[in-house]
């Protein structure tokens, strides 16, 4: 794995690169996320499909799922629930991104385990600053 | 598992807020307090909101983080235009006046700074008004401090690297290209406008002694979050974090009506601006 830098009250500490998975059925929002994440200078791998989440995980070794909720064929929450079962990936974080910001979906997110929900259109600065806390970059 | 929000246990953690930390939640707001905290709970290893309640009582480095959990981060560039106009016609020529006059520098303080815009779009405005008259060389006299509750937004400014979306929302191609140099897809604010702005924590809610004294203040789209009592402290501290000529700007939605304060109104076309009178 590559070696990123990243500044920390102003030393220069070697940091692994963190691995972002972000799975999403449309392409300009997977766009729009991966650019989001380009300026923590993470590895992100995509995927347009639970499926092929699913694939992309079992190749890689992957620090945060973003994951959105509404996806044909199986969708976002779903996929979360089946990680969830699953040894490897039970421990990843997920961010759920949707455009349902209805609260009945939100509090059934939270409380399946979602570590985070971000309501499109959500404004960049929220959600690298969830990001950001997710991972602990700030620490 | 963290059992889910029960009403005494939203009415506990919302007295808390608004006594210890002046943000309002309303009614109907109990389910942001469940989405929005429930990560604070596993992470302190309480498994109701009841008992989370008290650990945040007694932590404030968790309260702070409560805070920022409940506010938005939003924010852009050059934010308002009829700040802008404000800032560029009247405040900075004022500023820049008072160097001329021999002052030594002049203080600016970011009371909300969130990832940075603020401050940054501030300091190219100043430092294109130089440039416009010949004293480029004052630049290194103005400094600013962005302050914010949030760590990790203060972590984003402080890397002051944007993404494109991000720099839509109101960077001109022409300043981009002046300001910025291109990292990966993402623009970097060049180390001279950067060398000028100090980002840190810093939780409105404490003493502002600590900061020193300010030239201008920007306390721009936070107070919405905050009870009146908690405003009028604000405000009144704020006052206090003046020089005796300073000036404040809020959002261009905000003002200070109905709010108990020292400040005299002041306008400039469309644009709203506050001085100690
Ligand atoms: C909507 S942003 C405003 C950013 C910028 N001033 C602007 O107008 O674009 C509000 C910021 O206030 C911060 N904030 C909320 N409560 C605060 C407090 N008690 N002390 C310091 N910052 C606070 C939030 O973390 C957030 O980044």
């Amino acid at each position: 794995m590559e070696t990123g830098y990243i500044t920390i009250w102003g030393k220069d500490m070697a940091e692994e690169q963190k691995t972002v998975l972000i799975v999403d059925d449309s392409a300009m929002l997977r766009r729009i996320v991966n650019d989001a994440l380009d300026i923590l200078d993470f590895e992100v791998l995509e995927a347009e499909s639970a499926f092929e989440g699913q694939e992309q995980l079992e190749k890689h070794q992957v620090d945060l799922i973003i994951l959105d909720w509404v996806m044909p064929e199986k969708s976002g929450y779903d996929f979360f629930l089946e990680l969830k079962e699953h040894e490897a990936f039970s421990s990843i974080p997920v961010i759920m991104l949707s455009a349902e910001d209805g609260k009945d979906m939100m509090l059934k997110a939270i409380r399946a385990g979602i570590r985070h929900y971000v309501t499109k259109p959500f404004t960049h600065e929220d959600l690298l600053a969830r990001v950001v806390q997710v991972l602990k970059l700030n620490i | 598992m963290i059992e889910e929000l029960k009403p005494q246990e939203f009415v506990k953690i919302r007295d808390l807020l608004v006594s210890v930390c002046g943000i309002v939640l309303n009614d109907d707001q109990d389910y942001l307090v469940e989405t929005r905290l429930t990560e604070m709970a596993h992470e302190v290893g309480v498994n109701n909101f009841g008992q989370l309640h008290d650990v945040i009582s007694k932590d404030k480095s968790l309260l702070t983080r409560v805070v920022d959990l409940m506010t938005t981060n939003e924010t852009l560039w050059f934010r308002d235009q009829s700040c802008w106009v404000t800032l560029k016609e009247v405040i900075v020529p004022h500023l820049i006046e008072k160097l001329e006059k021999g002052q030594f520098n002049v203080k600016i303080w970011s009371a909300a700074s969130s990832t940075g815009q603020e401050s940054y779009s501030l300091l190219i405005l100043i430092k294109e008004l130089l440039a416009q008259k010949n004293q480029s060389e004052y630049f290194n006299r103005f400094s600013i401090v962005g302050t914010d509750i949030s760590n990790e937004v203060i972590f984003l400014a402080k890397r002051g690297i944007y993404d494109p979306f991000t720099i839509s929302r109101g960077m001109s191609e022409e300043r981009l290209n002046k300001y910025f140099t291109k990292e990966r897809k993402s623009y970097k604010i060049n180390e001279e406008i950067k060398s000028r702005v100090e980002f840190k924590n810093f939780n409105l809610m404490d003493s502002f002694i600590p900061l020193g004294k300010f030239d201008l203040v920007l306390c721009r789209n936070v107070a919405i979050y905050f009870s009146g009592e908690f405003k009028k402290e604000l405000f009144e501290k704020i006052s206090r974090a003046l020089v005796p000529d300073g000036f404040m700007m809020l959002g261009a939605t905000e003002s200070l009506i109905g709010i108990d304060n020292n400040f005299k109104n002041l306008s400039h076309g469309n644009g709203l601006y506050y001085n100690l009178g």
